[in-house]
Order: structure tokens, then sequence, then C-alpha cells
């Protein structure tokens, strides 16, 4: 099996993996809804007043020219760093304050721009260890030992080990985590993220660096944990990519959100191509 | 323990040992001198070395508070030399707190009223239970799940929280129990030798320390329990006794710390990974719908 | 008022010792990126060369020279020969301060075992008693002054007027960039770790003519008011590590007027603990200092 393979063409067990709950938790709302946001970083102003909402089982992208504030974007809405102002609800709970633990509990995950595995760990380990509510991390997991948690424990393997086979990394599941190239780190960060049944995937850049047949199956993967109910907000700069997969598309330049709408038609309009060349 | 956190590890171990000291001097007799008898209790040996994990662990819990902030790994580890430096002037410049630079002495030897061969092997027997607990303890936070959460946070703190883990709750909660072990290792170690004074946990013990952990291998924890816990009172308990047994000049002592300086860049250079190495679990594909599968091995990490 | 005049004096006497010792700390921080915490006992290793030198009858200032560049060879050797391997061998930052310890820690036992650890006196070199502005200083405090005084403004003509300042502090903001731009970035912390180690040698030598006796514990001790002035300053700033230096002796020197002198290094220890929970980048830290510095 080709360690370079992630998830082969007949996507079909993604379907049997798959994590995301059926449907949105809460209602018919938005799953996501993000108003006035900023972020200054001393006088840069990388995010300055940015608003959206994303619906349940809908796939957006955000474009637009390097250091738009994109990055920054998702990473004030997972909570790794805080907003200077505005609001952010997840599941129509005001999740502002919240730190990023909490909201990852919750379901709203994130993936890093440079990918980020815990290199000392096996790269299956690095699965299982990404169901942060385990029986086995409470302290009646800590004093009942491993009879306590040993059906759970079974049970999070046999995940993990679905999704290492349906990306194809089956062969590295025992391979430590730092020995492994940057587009398997890349598939590792994507698994652990899944293995914590989200409700929403933040994913920053996942394609970089990936030959154009790995990102055709990521596209595919993506397509069908979207079909099962899990909304992704997704950054990426090939713009293909994007038109195939995203619904919505929000344009950001400058901080700003400039245009939004289905891909196809925003390729025809003027500031977006403005942004693209001045950026 | 985190990595860092053990260069203020010393610190834990003298805060054990003050605990345990001043529950067991007793009040003012009168035939000491000097000597200060800071609360004038006389607990039970157990009840004060429970007293001392306690201390440990609280200790431990304060040191980690500092280290929550993101700030550099080899920033954070100075702040810990210092904390530990600093810990041992404080004490020493304060002559009415916890016996000042003479330090505390007299402590009473808990198989006092056994014969002195007897009461060795007590305590040898002691220690040697201690550590068993110590490494049962440990291994119920170092093998399975939670020591694989407890690596996946020592590699990257940041990753691990956008996976929707406390780091904080469980930086506090290694620190508590490494704390806790510190302080019964500290009142185990003054038990034995009686005294306890600030030139006692200096800087070059906390080497010493170091040393153990690095030499017994960091990701291993047979070896680091057998470096924090059997080591530790070993060399500090060897370096109370060398310079009675040197002849001249401290240069017997000089050479020594010199070996242990030598010993610890040569391990960080030539087996970084300690005597024990870090073993990592390997898992074996679960052969589906069969209850036997599952993990092929599964050793400890 | 005259108790703290005085007081401010001594502090600012002391303070150029600290600030020669800092601003050598920092220098080296800033250029190659570790924390060396042997520092302290180089500057011990630069004190016992000093009283050597005394013993073959060489004038003081000239052992403060010598002594100085001869700490600088140490410290390069320490670089060349420990540091850098360690480094291109992957090793963590965590790991490079044990080794930085653990070196420190030879180096003082090597004195013990070629000096003994015995205290150690340069004898009284403090010379004439000058009366200044209030303040009541000795010639050798003074001397010791315009030296530190000399040298800052040496190294602040260094890294902005030549070639080798510029890039040296190409190298401190951003050494993978600075090597893509043909910046010989393994010489340049080479020099750095000369420069820092002539600073700690003759901060060294400087201590030891001040205070009255000394052993091979000198550095090490005189290490945390040093880190706090750095990181006061800022770590890897030499200019805040001038200032840091000033401000940590005169705050420590009041306060040990007022307070009881056996805390005064709690002082210093205070500094470093509030600044680095508060503002770990120092009070004229640049944001990049910060990127630099948080994990
Ligand atoms: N930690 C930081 N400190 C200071 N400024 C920052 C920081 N992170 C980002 N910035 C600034 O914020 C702005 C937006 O950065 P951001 O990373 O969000 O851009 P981006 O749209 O993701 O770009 P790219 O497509 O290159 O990834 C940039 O001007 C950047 O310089
Ligand atoms: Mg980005």
């Amino acid at each position: 099996m080709s360690s370079a393979s992630i998830g082969g063409p007949g996507s079909a067990p993604v379907a049997e993996v798959s994590t995301a709950t059926s449907g949105p938790a809460a209602g018919a709302g938005p799953i996501l809804r993000v108003a006035d946001l900023a972020r200054q970083y001393g006088g840069v102003r990388a995010v300055d007043g940015v608003s959206f909402e994303l619906q349940p089982g809908t796939i957006t992208g955000i474009i637009g020219p390097n250091g738009a504030g994109k990055s920054t974007v998702l990473t004030v809405v997972s909570g790794f760093i805080s907003p200077t102002a505005g609001t952010i609800e997840f599941l129509g709970k005001d999740v502002t304050r919240l730190p990023m633990h909490r909201r990852a509990q919750m379901g709203l995950v994130r993936t890093f721009q440079i990918a980020r595995v815990f290199e000392g760990l096996t790269a299956i380990e690095n699965l299982m260890v990404a169901v942060p509510q385990q029986k086995s991390l409470t302290v009646k997991g800590l004093l009942g030992g491993k009879r306590y948690w040993q059906s759970e424990e079974k049970e999070i393997l046999e995940r993990a080990w679905a999704l290492m086979t349906t990306f194809g990394m089956a062969d590295k599941a025992n391979e430590k985590a730092g020995r492994l190239s940057g587009g398997q780190r890349r598939a590792v960060e994507i698994m652990r993220a899944l293995m914590m049944r989200p409700k929403l995937l933040l994913v920053d850049e996942p394609m970089a660096g990936l030959n154009p047949k790995l990102t055709r199956e990521l596209e595919e993967v993506f397509l069908t944990l979207r079909q099962q109910g899990l909304s992704i907000l997704i950054i990426e700069h090939e713009l293909d990519t994007v038109e195939r997969i995203c619904s919505e598309v929000l344009v950001m330049a400058w901080g700003k959100v400039i245009a939004r709408g289905e891909m196809a038609e925003l390729r025809t309009r003027k500031e977006v191509q403005d942004a693209y060349v001045v950026g | 323990m985190s990595g860092v956190a053990n260069l203020a590890y010393i610190v834990v171990i003298a805060a054990g040992a003050y605990t345990y000291g001043i529950l067991t001097l007793g009040p003012d007799t009168g035939n000491g001198g000097f000597q200060q008898y800071v609360l004038g209790y006389r607990l039970p040996f157990f009840l004060a070395v429970i007293a001392a994990a306690v201390v440990g662990a609280v200790v431990g819990v304060l040191i980690g508070v500092t280290g929550l902030k993101r700030i550099r790994q080899d920033y954070q580890a100075m702040v810990m030399l210092v904390i530990s430096i600093m810990a041992a002037t404080v004490i020493g410049a304060a002559p009415s707190f916890l016996g000042g630079e003479p330090g505390l002495s007299l402590i009473p030897n808990p198989f006092a009223n056994l014969s002195p061969a007897t009461g060795d092997w007590a305590y040898v027997a002691m220690v040697a239970f201690a550590c068993v607990i110590g490494y049962l303890v440990m291994r119920r936070f170092t093998s399975g799940p939670m020591g694989r959460a407890l690596r996946a946070m020592r590699d990257d703190e940041h990753a691990a929280a956008a996976m929707g883990f406390s780091v904080i709750k469980m930086r506090l909660l290694t620190q508590a129990v490494g704390g806790a072990f510190g302080g019964v290792s500290g009142a185990l170690l003054v038990a034995f030798i009686g005294g306890w004074s600030p030139g006692a946990w200096a800087y070059v013990e906390t080497l010493a320390l170091l040393t153990a952990v690095i030499v017994g291998g960091m990701g291993n924890d047979f070896g680091v329990s057998l470096g924090t816990f059997v080591i530790a009172v070993l060399l500090l308990q060897g370096v109370q006794f060398l310079p009675q047994i040197r002849s001249h000049t401290g240069l017997t002592e000089a050479i020594g710390w010199m070996t242990l300086g030598l010993m610890t860049i040569a391990f960080l250079w030539l087996r970084p990974q300690g005597v024990f190495r870090e073993r990592r679990p390997r898992y074996g594909q679960p052969a589906v719908g069969n209850a036997a599968g599952g993990e092929v091995a599964e050793g400890h990490s | 008022m005259h108790l703290l005049v005085q007081s401010i004096g001594f502090g600012v006497a002391a303070g150029a010792v600290l600030s020669l010792g800092a601003v050598g700390f920092t220098l080296q921080f800033g250029i190659s990126n570790v924390l060396n915490i042997s520092y302290g006992s180089l500057m011990s290793v630069g004190a016992f060369l000093g009283l050597f030198m005394l013993g073959l009858g060489l004038n003081i200032w000239l052992v403060m020279v010598i002594g100085g560049l001869a700490v600088g060879a140490c410290s390069v050797v320490l670089n060349r020969g420990l540091i850098t391997p360690l480094v291109r061998k992957g090793m963590a930052p965590f790991g490079l301060v044990i080794v930085t310890v653990s070196a420190g820690i030879v180096l003082e036992y090597v004195i013990v075992a070629v000096a003994g650890p015995a205290t150690q006196t340069y004898g009284n070199r403090s010379g004439a008693t000058l009366n200044f502005l209030g303040w009541t200083l000795t010639t050798a405090q003074v001397v010791i002054f315009a030296i530190a005084v000399v040298l800052m403004l040496g190294l602040h003509l260094l890294l902005t007027r030549t070639q080798l300042g510029r890039a040296m502090r190409a190298t401190s903001a951003n050494r993978t960039l600075a090597r893509s731009c043909g910046i010989a970035t393994s010489r340049i912390s080479d020099i750095a770790w000369f420069m820092s180690g002539t600073f700690c040698g003759m901060a060294g030598i400087a201590l030891a003519i001040t205070i009255e006796s000394f052993d091979f514990t000198l550095g090490s001790i005189f290490l945390i008011p040093m880190i706090a002035a750095a990181v006061l300053g800022g770590v890897g700033q030499p200019y805040g590590a001038m200032i840091g230096g000033l401000v940590v002796g005169i705050v420590s020197s009041v306060s040990s007027a007022y307070w009881d002198p056996a805390y005064q290094s709690v002082v210093a220890f205070g500094i470093i603990i509030v600044m680095l929970l508060v503002r770990p980048r120092g009070l004229f830290g640049s944001a990049t200092a910060t990127r630099k510095l948080l994990a």
C-alpha cells in the first residue's frame, strides 16, 4: 500500500469511520456565527471587522492574498488567540470567552497551517490521543485502572485503525510521527481532528504541498464528510479546489471580507481580481 | 513532572524535608543550643510523611503555575533554576524561619528505638517499599492512555489544547503528583540523615537530580523513578557524607561534581534517551469482530 | 536623604559591573539563541585568572584586559567544542540549558581542583576615596564605571557603524535569513561568544576588585542579578541590558540600605519572576523579541 496515498478513490470507507454526528446539534440555525470580529497585533489590524455565518453541512472557503488575515480569523475562531473585538457563536452559544480546549470539546476543531503532530508519539497514537474525554483520563480512570477503560480504549483503537486504513497509512501506524513526511503529517493531523467527532472542522491550507492526485483524494474525503453532516471552513489558495468543494466562498483582503458568493461567479468580479493582483 | 519543572524539583524535596523536620522535632527541650524549634509538634512518622507529601504537592503546583506562561522552554528552565537557587537563599537568610543557614538538626530517627543495624535495614526496607508504591503510582500515569496524553502534551501543548485537553489541569495534576513524590522522598531523606539545611539543596544538588533523571532515561518511568527516588536519596546522602571522608581541600568533592557534570554532558551527547529508553506501545490492527483483537504488545511508555 | 543619595551612588557603581556582565550575557543569547547558564562560572574563571596574574605582579587594569580576552577564548572553545555540535545534532533548548548548567558546574569545580575552595581576595585595590555630587566612591569604582561606559560606547559603535555590527544584528533578528543573505553566521556566532566571554571575564575581575573576598561561586551568585538585568531590558537586547544593569544595581543597593541586605538578591529574583510572567520581552523588547521568546 502506497504510503503516499490518502483516501482511496472510492472513499466509501470514510462513511464507516466518519465521526461526525448526523446533522446539526442545535436546531436549524447556523452552526457558527461570527460578528464584527477584529484582531490587532500591535498596530497591525490583521482582522478588521469580519462577520459571517456558516450553515450546518456546508463547506465554506476563505481565499485571499497572503497576509489578508485568513489564518488569523481561523485562529481566533478556534480560540487559540482571543479577538480584540467581536463575538463568536458556536451552535447558538457564545464562545468568545471560552478557552480553546472547551471549544474543541464542543466539536469546534482546527488543524494548523503548518501541520503539528505529536512527534514523539506514533502515528496511530496521535489519533488515539485525540479523544479528550476518554474515561482513562479521569480521576476515576486513574483509580479504576485498566479494567475501567479497557473497552473504550478498544473502540478508540478500532476507529483509529479504520481511519488509518482509509487514508492509506496503515503501514505507518506504528511509525514515530516525527519521522513522517509533510504530506503524511498533514494526513495524521486531519485524521486526528476527525477522531474528535467534530461538528465544525477548521482547516488551514490542507492541500499545500500535496500533489494533484492527493489533493483530489482529500477533496473527496471532505465531500464525503460533508454528506455526513460535518461543516468545514477551509482556507485554500488553490482556486480550482475551492470551486470544486465549497458552496460559499469569502474573499478576504486587508483584514476585511471584500466579497462573498460562489467561486465561479466570484472569479469574474473585479474587486476579487484586484485584490489578488495588488495583494 | 514535566521536564522543565525538574529543574526546581530540589525545592519540592526540600519542602518535604522541612515539613517532616518541623513536624517531628518536638518542643524545645533546651539541649540543642542554637537549634530552632519552629512549631513544637512531634507527630508520628507516617502522619509527618503524609504532611510532607501534601506540602510537596502544593509546592509542586505553585512551581507549575509559574511555568504556565507560554514562554520558551529554555527560558522557563532558567526561571526554574532561579527559583531553586532563590528558595535556598531566602531560607538561608532568614534565621528565625526554618532554622536559617544552619538549618534543622536533631530530627528524630523513626527507628531510634531499634538497634542501629536493624534500624538501617528498616530504613532500607521502608525506602524500597516507598519506591515500589511510587513506581506503581507512576505507572498509572505513564502507561496506557494517560501516558499517551501526557506525552502528547509534552510534545506540543498547543496542539493538545486544540484537541480539547485542558493543558492547565493536566499540568497541575502532574505537578501535584510529582510534588507529592518529591515531598515523600525529602521526608524519608531527612528522617534518615536527621538534619537539613539550605546547603543541602544548592545549585549543584539540582544537577545531581538531573543527572539521575537523564541517566535513568527521561522518558521511561522505571528510569525516572529509579532516578528521582533512589538515586536522589543516595546522591544527596552521599553528598552529605562526602566532606567527612575527604582528607584535604575538597579535591575529592570537586572531582565528584566534575564527574557528575561530565557524565550529564556525555549522556546528553551520546545517549540522550538515557539507559532505559522511552518505550512506545505498538498497536496491531484489531481483528474485526474478534474480541481478542486489539493491542498485540502493550509495553509501558 | 543622604542615605538615599549614597546608596544610589553605590548602586550606579555596582550597576556598571552588572551592565558589563548582562550585556555580554544578552549579546551571546541574542545572536546564538542559546541561554548560557555557565556564564556565571566563566566569570569566576575570569576572577581566578585575575588572581593568578596579580600574583605574577601585573598591573590590575592590564590584568582586567588580559583576563577578559582569555575568558573570551574559553567562551569560543565552549561554543565550538560543545554548544555548536549539540545544536547541529538538533538538541532541544531545554537540553542545551542542562548542558550549560553542567558545563558551568564542571568549570567551577575545575577552579576548586586547581585553586582550592578557599575564599580569595585581590587585596585592597579601591584606591583613594573621591567625593563627587555628594557621593563617596572609590577610585576603583570610578575607573570601572568609566571602563564600562567606554566598552558600551564601543559596542554601540560596532553594532551601528560597522559591517560586522550589521551582520550581527541581522543574525540576531533572523539567523536563517541572514545565512541566506550570505552572512557567515557561524563566524558571527563565534565572534559573539568571544565578545560575550570578554565582557564576562572583565566583569568577573571588576567584581573581584570591588568586593572584599570571593570564592569559586562568585559568578554563579552574580548570575541572578545579571539575568535580572538582562530580562528587565529584554533578553537579547544589549541596550536594554545596559539600562537593566543600572536599574537592578540601584534598586538592590537602595533596598539593602533600607531593608535587610541579606535579601538583596531577592529583589533581583522578584524582578526576574515578575518580568517573565508579566512582560517576558522586557521593558525595551520589541515585538520580534516577543515572538522569539514565546513558545
Ligand atoms: N503573531 C503575530 N504577530 C504579529 N503580526 C502577526 C502575527 N500573526 C499574523 N500577523 C500579521 O497579521 C496579518 C494577517 O496574517 P495571517 O496569518 O492571518 O494571514 P493569512 O491570510 O493567513 O496569510 P497566508 O495566506 O500567507 O497564510 C499579517 O499582516 C501578519 O503579518
Ligand atoms: Mg495563513
